[in-house]
């Protein structure tokens, strides 16, 4: 079953003078228990595909679908982690979850929202930051407590803007771990993830399916599949010859789509050797 | 060198020396005719009692600022006492008629059985007009603040209402109102209601769309809305409007009482200038001092306790 549904999208933001085409005829269909990575360089109009779904920003043409019905406006049934700090500065770590759960768990005692917040706190790896205000905390220590908010909200849907842009390698791939974890166990109904990121590695290990995008204006160049089987087990796969082989396909295609940048393979397979260390 | 000060010795210090020599001054004899002679009870009580708060605040070692703030306001209140008695009853350089020592102000201020019936009816008038204020302003100022209708209008309107000296409001409170007490509370509500409203106004204009696009994806409800994202990511604007509110109020509060009141501090020290008796004007003038530094010390406490959040 289709969960998001995206047809020939056109959205253009309003400027001072005339307008300016941030995404052109992007078409897009991610079925339920999906996890699909959005990659594609800056600018291109990844937050601005994202903000669509959130409700946050509508169509300029074409048509937007959740569960069959075009987004109205924001919903509950999306987990929204924003690229740039989402926090209440005024609430603790632990507040700011529990508001969150709050918002989507009617039915849950103020003391069982505290006891979740604190357990997803735990998660994330910050079972002793749960007093302090968000300006208290590094800035990669508040996007995990947003990532603990929109996980511990357990949505149906969960949008994700680089949520592990800012944070340390140990901790991301412990992310990764655990981000994978929820979405394959956490309730009945595998979640539909939807995750902008600029790590290939990344994007490769987590998803189902990788969408590229191109800009000026922002659109879909490319969907790939992700072949490696489920559960992947991280050490392994980052050593095996298939994955070494994938990723060199990909980074051969996203960087075809790249104008400015030469086609040339001495440079992707250096780079390739730089990060396989 | 002493941990606390950094530079100053903790019981050889300007407070302890202060009021030693306070006490050295009790045998010098009195120039005027009007004070008691031997030692000045109120003085000496009151000067007791604020250097035992020091010593203890010093001996029980609290933190640094609690410590200093102590050590400041007791020098303070030596300090004036000492400059006083000198150049009242000690020495007669100020005339006595209008300058009382201070042991008659203080015997005064204690035995005074009217002051604490017009302390409590300004504090009452204080509290309607300034809560009201607060209440209608931070309502209004947010509902509107919140709305998109509104441009800058309001805020060009809201700029000249403020700008108006809230004094002109009394000969119309007093033509229109029934009662002396509405016309002090309608003088305090005006003055502070347009600080407050235009603060809370532009406030929540203000409210970064960060936040307010998180409590959208958060499908926060209107209340929580405001209750929990825009009025506190616009408090300290808020506060700004109610301390400057705040100021206008105690202002107005005296005027009017003054002007058109039958009861309250203001009133008090009107009163008794019809008499010339400047020992209840000093006691008056002390009074509310005292009271306006105790709700502005109240009021920064509470501030720096709802924004305790804010890095600083
Ligand atoms: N509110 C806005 N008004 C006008 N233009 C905007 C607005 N938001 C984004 N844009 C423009 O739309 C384009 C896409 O922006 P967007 O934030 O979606 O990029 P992105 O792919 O998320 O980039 P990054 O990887 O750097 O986060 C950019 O060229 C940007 O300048
Ligand atoms: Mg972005």
């Amino acid at each position: 079953m289709n969960k998001i549904e995206i047809d020939h999208l056109s959205l253009d933001y309003a400027e001072k003078k005339g307008s300016f085409t941030a995404l052109q005829d992007v078409s897009l269909t991610v079925k339920e228990g999906e996890f699909v990575s959005i990659i594609g360089s800056s600018g291109c109009g990844k937050s601005t595909l994202l903000s669509v779904l959130e409700g946050l920003n509508h169509p300029s043409s074409g048509t937007v679908k959740i569960n069959g019905e075009p987004v109205k406006g924001c919903g509950i049934d999306r987990g929204v982690v924003f690229q740039q700090y989402s926090l209440f500065p005024w609430m603790t770590a632990r507040n700011n979850v529990a508001f969150g759960i709050k918002q989507s768990r009617k039915e849950l005692s103020r003391a069982e929202r505290l006891q979740i917040a604190d357990e997803y706190l735990k998660k994330v790896g910050l079972d002793n930051f749960g007093n302090k205000y968000p300006g208290q905390l590094s800035g990669g220590m508040q996007q995990r407590v947003a990532i603990a908010r929109a996980l511990a909200m357990d949505t149906d849907i969960l949008l994700m803007d680089e949520p592990f842009g800012a944070i340390d390698p140990k901790n991301r791939t412990a992310l990764w771990e655990l981000l994978l974890e929820l979405w394959e166990n956490d309730s009945e109904k595998k979640k539909t993830v939807l995750f902008v990121t600029h790590d290939i590695d990344e994007a490769i290990f987590l998803s189902d399916r990788i969408i590229m995008m191109d800009s000026a204006p922002g659109r879909v160049s490319a969907e790939i599949e992700v072949p490696f089987r489920r559960p992947r087990i991280r050490t392994e796969l980052l050593r095996s010859k298939e994955y070494n082989f994938f990723k060199n396909n990909l980074l051969n295609a996203f960087y075809n789509e790249e104008e400015e940048v030469e086609e040339d393979n001495h440079y992707i397979e250096s780079y390739i050797d730089k990060i396989a260390l | 060198m002493d941990k606390k000060t950094g530079q100053s010795n903790r019981f050889i210090n300007s407070t302890v020396i202060l009021y030693i020599v306070l006490w050295l001054l009790q045998p010098v004899p009195n120039r005027t005719e009007g004070d008691i002679r031997g030692i000045a009870t109120y003085t000496m009580i009151l000067a007791t009692v604020v250097f035992i708060i020091y010593l203890a605040v010093n001996i029980a070692s609290f933190e640094k600022n609690i410590y200093v703030t102590t050590k400041s306001i007791t020098g303070t209140v030596l300090a004036v006492l000492g400059l006083w008695v000198i150049l009242t009853a000690k020495t007669g350089i100020l005339e006595e008629a209008l300058f009382p020592s201070p042991e008659i102000v203080l015997r005064q201020m204690f035995s005074d059985s009217r002051l604490p019936g017009d302390i409590l009816s300004s504090l009452i008038t204080l509290g309607k007009g300034y809560l009201s204020a607060l209440v209608f302003g931070i309502f209004l100022g947010s509902v509107l603040g919140m709305s998109k209708k509104f441009g800058n209008s309001i805020t060009y309107i809201t700029t000249f209402l403020k700008l108006i000296p809230p004094i002109v409001y009394i000969p119309y409170a007093i033509a229109l109102l029934p009662r002396y007490e509405s016309v002090s509370t309608f003088v305090i509500f005006m003055s502070s209601f347009w600080p407050i409203f235009s603060s809370t106004y532009v406030g929540v204009k203000g409210v970064e769309k960060q936040y307010l696009d998180s409590a959208k994806v958060l499908n926060v409800g209107f209340f929580s809305r405001m209750i929990n994202v825009i009025l506190p990511a616009s408090l300290s604007e808020i506060f700004i409007g109610c301390n400057q509110g705040l100021a206008y109020s105690f202002i107005m509060l005296t005027s009017a009482e003054m002007i058109g009141g039958s009861a309250g501090i203001g009133y008090y020290i009107k009163y008794y200038s019809n008499f010339g008796d400047f020992t209840r004007i000093i006691v008056g003038i002390l009074v509310i001092g005292i009271i306006i530094s105790i709700i502005t010390f109240l009021i920064s406490k509470l501030e720096n306790h709802l924004l305790r959040w804010k890095p600083k």
